[in-house]
C-alpha cells in the first residue's frame, strides 16, 4: 500500500515536473506581435504582401519584407529584422535599387545554408533581380542579373544531402508570351547569373500562381494553376493545379512527365479569381487572383505538400492539402477548413518532425460588416485532421491605409525551422497611434504531445 | 390720378430697391475673391511654366472630348484610355491638331498668370502614345525630356497648408492584368472634385503628390473668357 502510494506520488511528481518544464519553456505557446511601431513606420504604410525567412544558422534571426518604403537612387527599401526570435524588430534599408526603375514590386526572401540573405525583387518596369548579402548582414545587398517578369519567388537549396546545395531558384510568371507561363530560373552563383527555363503547361491555357519548394534530395517542385476559364457570375475560375518536378537542379522539369501531374486528377476544380474577396456590400474586399496555392516539403523525409483552394460541395472556396509520398507522382487530398466560410490565401510549411502548418484567410459576413480572419491550422498526422485557431479578426473598414481591393496582398509568409512555425501576415495594428494595417509576426513551436525529444529540443 | 402716381411711385421704389440690392450684394465679396480652383490653377508653387501652357490649351482638350487630364511632373496624360495601341493612336490623331489651334481668349487672372507660357506654347512638347504601367492602358501623352508640369516634390502637406483640408479623401486600387503589386492611390478632392491631388504608394517618397487630375470642363469654364 505504502509502496504503491510512493510510486504514484513519484509519477505525479514527474508529471508535474514535466508539465512545469513544458510550461516554462513556452512549448506550444503562440507568440504574436505587431512588428511595426510609430517610430519604425512614421508614414503609416500598409506593409502588404509580406514574406518571411529564418536564418538556419541562427534561428533567432528572422527577416521579413513587405510593401513598405520604396527604394530610390538614394536609399534602399527595408528588410524588417529581428535578432531575438521576433520580440524586437528594426528596419534595415538594404534593398538597393537594382535597376533604373522604381520598386519594389513583388518580393520574396530566403536564407542559404550559410545564413546569407537573398531577396527576389520585381521592379516597376517588370524586371526581376536577386539581391544577395555579401558582407555584414545589415549591409547593402548586391544586385544580380536582371531576369524574368511577374511575381518572382525565391528559394535556396540548403540541404547538405542535396547534390545541388546552394543552388538558387526563382520562379515567376512570364507575361511576355501569348499564354503567360510559369517559368523558373536557377543560379549557381547566388543570382549573379541566372538561367531561365519555361516550365508550365501553356499549350492551351495560361498559367498563374507559381510557387516553389526544394526537397532534401535536391528535387525541386513547382505548383501552379492552369487557368481554364472564368465561371460566369461567380468569383471563381476553372483550373488544374499542377505540379512539375526537376531532378537536375532546374535544367529540365520533366520529372513528373512533360506536363506534370494534376493534384486532383483529370477533373477541373474551381478556385478564386476575383478582386472582390469578401462581401462588397459589407465593407472592404481583397484581391484573390494569384492567392490559391503554396508548396512545401518535409525537411526530413521529403514528402511534398501543396495547400490549394477548391470550391467544393459546401459552396465555399475551401483550403485543401494534398500530400505526396512518392516524389509528386500521386497525391492524396484532405480538407483543412470546415466548409462554412470562403477561404483563400493558403501558405504551407512543414517542421522537421513532419508537423504541417497552413496559414490562410477566411471571412465572416453574417454581421453588419465583413470580418476577415487570419487563421493558422496545424496537423500532427500528415494532414488527416487539423487543429485551427484564429490569429486575428479584422474589420478593415476603419483602417485608413487598408485599400479595398488589395488588403494584404496576393500572399503572405509562413516557414518552419526545426519544430517552430514562423509566420507573418498583414493585419490590424496593435498599439499604433493610428489604427492601420501592419505586419503581424507570429511563431509557434509545434510538437506532438508525446514527443519529448521535440519539446526539449532547442529552437 | 393719385392712384396712378402711387403705382408709379411704388414700382420705382421696388425697382430702385431691387437694383440697389443687386448692386451691393454679391459682387463685392465673392467676385473679387478668387475661387479655390482659380488659386490652384495659377499657383506657381504647384505648377511650372509647361503646365500653364497646357492650361492655356484646355479649351482645345475639351473640344476634342477629353473630360480629364492627369498632370505628372514630367508629362501630361489624357484621361481617356484604350486597351489597344491603335485605338490610342487614333485618339492622339484627334487630339494633336486641337493643340495647334490658336489659344482661346483667357480671363484676366489667367491671362496674367499664363502670359509667357502661352506665348511660348511649351516649346518642344511632343504628343505620343504611351502605355501607363499602372493599369497597362494606352494613353495620349504630352512630354519632352526636360518637361516640368507639376512641380517635383509638392507634398500633400503643403497642399493642405495652402488650400485647407480636402473636401474628401478616397482610395483607389489600380490593378494591372498581371500578378504584380497594384498601385494604391490616395485621392484628395478639392473644388467639388474639379481638382484631385493624388498620392501613389508606388512613389519613391511617401506623402508626395504623384499627379493631379483636372476636370477639363470645369477648368475650361473658369479659365477662358469664351469657350468653344
Amino acid at each position: 500500500m505504502r509502496l504503491g502510494w510512493l510510486l504514484a506520488s513519484r509519477a505525479r511528481l514527474a508529471c508535474l515536473l514535466l508539465l512545469g518544464l513544458l510550461a516554462t519553456t513556452g512549448c506550444g505557446g503562440l507568440f504574436i506581435k505587431d512588428i511595426a511601431t510609430d517610430a519604425l513606420d512614421p508614414n503609416n504604410l500598409a506593409d502588404t504582401e509580406p514574406s518571411i525567412a529564418v536564418n538556419p544558422l541562427n534561428r533567432r534571426e528572422i527577416a521579413i519584407v513587405t510593401f513598405s518604403e520604396n527604394w530610390s537612387a538614394a536609399a534602399g527599401a527595408p528588410v524588417w529584422k529581428s535578432s531575438d526570435r521576433g520580440r524586437t524588430w528594426r528596419k534595415v534599408f538594404q534593398v538597393t535599387q537594382p535597376g533604373a526603375a522604381a520598386g519594389p514590386g513583388d518580393q520574396k526572401l530566403d536564407f542559404d545554408a550559410e545564413g546569407r540573405l537573398h531577396v527576389a525583387e520585381l521592379d516597376f518596369a517588370v524586371s526581376d533581380y536577386v539581391l544577395r548579402q555579401t558582407a555584414v548582414p545589415d549591409g547593402l545587398l548586391a544586385v544580380g542579373a536582371a531576369y524574368g517578369n511577374d511575381q518572382p519567388h525565391l528559394t535556396v537549396d540548403g540541404y547538405a544531402s542535396s547534390p545541388f546545395k546552394g543552388r538558387l531558384y526563382s520562379p515567376f510568371l512570364d507575361f511576355t508570351v501569348a499564354n503567360p507561363r510559369s517559368t523558373v530560373c536557377w543560379s549557381t552563383d547566388r543570382g549573379v547569373t541566372v538561367n531561365c527555363v519555361g516550365v508550365g503547361n501553356k499549350a492551351t491555357f495560361p498559367n498563374r500562381t507559381t510557387r516553389i519548394a526544394v526537397a532534401p534530395s535536391g528535387k525541386v517542385y513547382i505548383v501552379y494553376k492552369i487557368r481554364e476559364g472564368l465561371v460566369a457570375g461567380t468569383p471563381f475560375e476553372d483550373v488544374h493545379f499542377t505540379v512539375q518536378r526537376s531532378d537536375d537542379g532546374g535544367l529540365t522539369w520533366t520529372g513528373l512527365g512533360p506536363t506534370g501531374v494534376s493534384l486532383h486528377g483529370a477533373p477541373q476544380v474551381q478556385t478564386f479569381f476575383t478582386t472582390a474577396f469578401g462581401n462588397p456590400a459589407k465593407g472592404k474586399v481583397a484581391r484573390a487572383r494569384s492567392s490559391d496555392a503554396w508548396i512545401a516539403t518535409d525537411p526530413t523525409n521529403g514528402e511534398v505538400y501543396v495547400a490549394y483552394v477548391q470550391r467544393d460541395s459546401s459552396g465555399f472556396g475551401q483550403i485543401y492539402l494534398a500530400r505526396s509520398s512518392d516524389d509528386g507522382a500521386t497525391w492524396t487530398s484532405t480538407r483543412v477548413t470546415d466548409g462554412t466560410h470562403h477561404s483563400a490565401y493558403p501558405e504551407v510549411a512543414v517542421t522537421k518532425r513532419g508537423v504541417v502548418g497552413v496559414l490562410y484567410v477566411d471571412y465572416d459576413d453574417t454581421g453588419l460588416v465583413t470580418i476577415f480572419r487570419h487563421r493558422f491550422a496545424r496537423s500532427f498526422n500528415r494532414g488527416l485532421t487539423w487543429s485551427d485557431r484564429i490569429l486575428q479578426n479584422m474589420n478593415p473598414g476603419p483602417l485608413a491605409n487598408a485599400a479595398s481591393g488589395f488588403l494584404w496582398g496576393d500572399y503572405e509568409g509562413l516557414t518552419a525551422a526545426r519544430n517552430t512555425f514562423y509566420g507573418v501576415f498583414t493585419g490590424a495594428s496593435d498599439g499604433r497611434s493610428t489604427p492601420q494595417l501592419d505586419p503581424i509576426f507570429f511563431r509557434q513551436k509545434s510538437c506532438r504531445w508525446w514527443s519529448l525529444s521535440c519539446w526539449f529540443e532547442s529552437e | 390720378m393719385r392712384v396712378v402716381g402711387a403705382i408709379v411711385g411704388l414700382l420705382s421704389t421696388v425697382l430702385l430697391v431691387s437694383f440697389g440690392i443687386r448692386s451691393v450684394h454679391p459682387i463685392s465679396a465673392e467676385a473679387q475673391q478668387p475661387s479655390l480652383l482659380e488659386r490652384v490653377l495659377t499657383d506657381p508653387r504647384l505648377w511650372a511654366e509647361d503646365a500653364f501652357a497646357v492650361f492655356g490649351t484646355l479649351a482645345a482638350w475639351r473640344a476634342a472630348g477629353e473630360t480629364h487630364i492627369l498632370l505628372y511632373p514630367d508629362r501630361v496624360v489624357s484621361g481617356s484610355k484604350s486597351d489597344k495601341l491603335d485605338a490610342a493612336r487614333q485618339r492622339l490623331a484627334q487630339l494633336a491638331p486641337s493643340m495647334q489651334r490658336p489659344v482661346a481668349p483667357l480671363r484676366p487672372p489667367f491671362a496674367a498668370a499664363y502670359a509667357s507660357a502661352v506665348t511660348a506654347r511649351a516649346p518642344g512638347i511632343r504628343p505620343d502614345v504611351q502605355r501607363l504601367a499602372e493599369d497597362e492602358s494606352y494613353r495620349a501623352v504630352w512630354t519632352r525630356p526636360d518637361a516640368q508640369f507639376l512641380r517635383r516634390g509638392v507634398t500633400t502637406r503643403s497642399v493642405i497648408d495652402a488650400y485647407g483640408k480636402p473636401e474628401r479623401t478616397t482610395t483607389e486600387v489600380v490593378h494591372g492584368q498581371g500578378e504584380r503589386r497594384p498601385a494604391v492611390l490616395t485621392l484628395h478632392h478639392y473644388a467639388n472634385g474639379a481638382v484631385v491631388f493624388v498620392e501613389s504608394d508606388l512613389a519613391p517618397t511617401p506623402g508626395v503628390v504623384d499627379r493631379v487630375v483636372l476636370d477639363v470642363s470645369v477648368a475650361t469654364a473658369l479659365i477662358f473668357a469664351t469657350t468653344p
